[in-house]
């Protein structure tokens, strides 16, 4: 599984790097914004909608541990907590950064959708901590899948966030009524650019299955060894 | 600020995220597959630990 998953992320990583490279070359200046910085879209936007398929594995595994005391879903947690801080941590910095390009200021407490997924990539970030910091107890796992699910309930209110309260993020351009719409060439860059983040995805997942399996696998040793 | 600054700024931060979880990922696999290979090993030889 290991070899096979880092096979995926150098995959995953050289089509998100030629998506990033036709977004310098070949897309067209977008239609409401000067200048090149919008080019950082064709990752920032890729990336938010890893991550929200990050926060579905961890809802998908803390629901398992609920309901089924599933170690299968517990170790599924783990992995995507750690997939979910990423993706999370590459739009919150990759975000205000465009931000002070276009409006000036890096981040606007005003606005719904920067401060929800502030808050969503801030949950990954204690889920991931606090899983390295505490002892494996059913108690904890509780208290991790519950943090875990209570997430995930973010993800919708994070994408509707531009529909119902926009302030100054950027409205939605795919399924966003009239007047939305976004060039084709821009859209097809950045389903390439999704494309490789979700190969890079399942290739971190299954490296990072294999490390939380042989963690497990050490600290049944370690017992036995006591 | 130009904009060429502000995407180097985005794309160095977000490649240097990636890299850097990777990476780590690698090495903890490697650290804990060595470690579970020394644990084994002195777990089938109990006596070596004691002398």
């Amino acid at each position: 599984m290991g070899m096979r998953g880092v096979w995926l992320m150098l995959l995953g990583l050289a089509i998100a790097g030629l998506a990033m490279v036709l977004g310098f070359v070949v897309a067209p200046g977008a239609q409401g914004f000067e200048g090149d910085s919008y080019r950082i879209i064709f990752w920032h936007v890729p990336a938010a909608w890893t991550s929200f398929l990050a926060f579905g594995m961890l809802f998908v595994g803390s629901l398992a541990w609920f309901w089924k005391r599933s170690e299968w879903g517990w170790t599924l947690g783990g992995v995507a907590a750690e997939l979910s801080l990423l993706f999370g941590l590459c739009v919150v910095t990759s975000g205000p950064i465009w931000g002070a390009a276009e409006w000036g200021v890096p981040w606007d407490w005003t606005d719904a959708r920067l401060n929800t997924y502030g808050v969503l990539s801030a949950i990954a970030l204690f889920l991931v901590l606090s899983r390295r910091s505490q002892p494996d107890t059913p108690e904890f796992r509780d208290v991790f899948s519950g943090i875990g699910l209570f997430g995930f309930l973010l993800v919708p209110i994070t994408y509707m966030a531009t529909r119902w309260w926009q302030e100054r993020h950027p409205g939605p351009v795919i399924g966003g009524g009239d007047g939305s719409g976004v060039d084709s060439i821009i859209l097809q860059i950045w389903l390439l650019a999704f494309l490789g983040m979700t190969i890079l995805l399942v290739g971190q997942a299954m490296v990072s299955w294999e490390v939380q399996k042989c963690e497990q696998r050490l600290a049944e040793l370690q017992q036995r060894m006591d | 600020m130009s904009d060429v600054v502000y995407l180097a700024a985005a794309y160095a931060a977000m490649i240097g995220l990636i890299g850097w979880f990777t990476w780590q990922l690698l090495d903890r696999l490697k650290d804990v597959q060595a470690r579970i290979e020394a644990v084994e090993e002195s777990l089938s030889n109990p006596t070596d630990s004691d002398e």
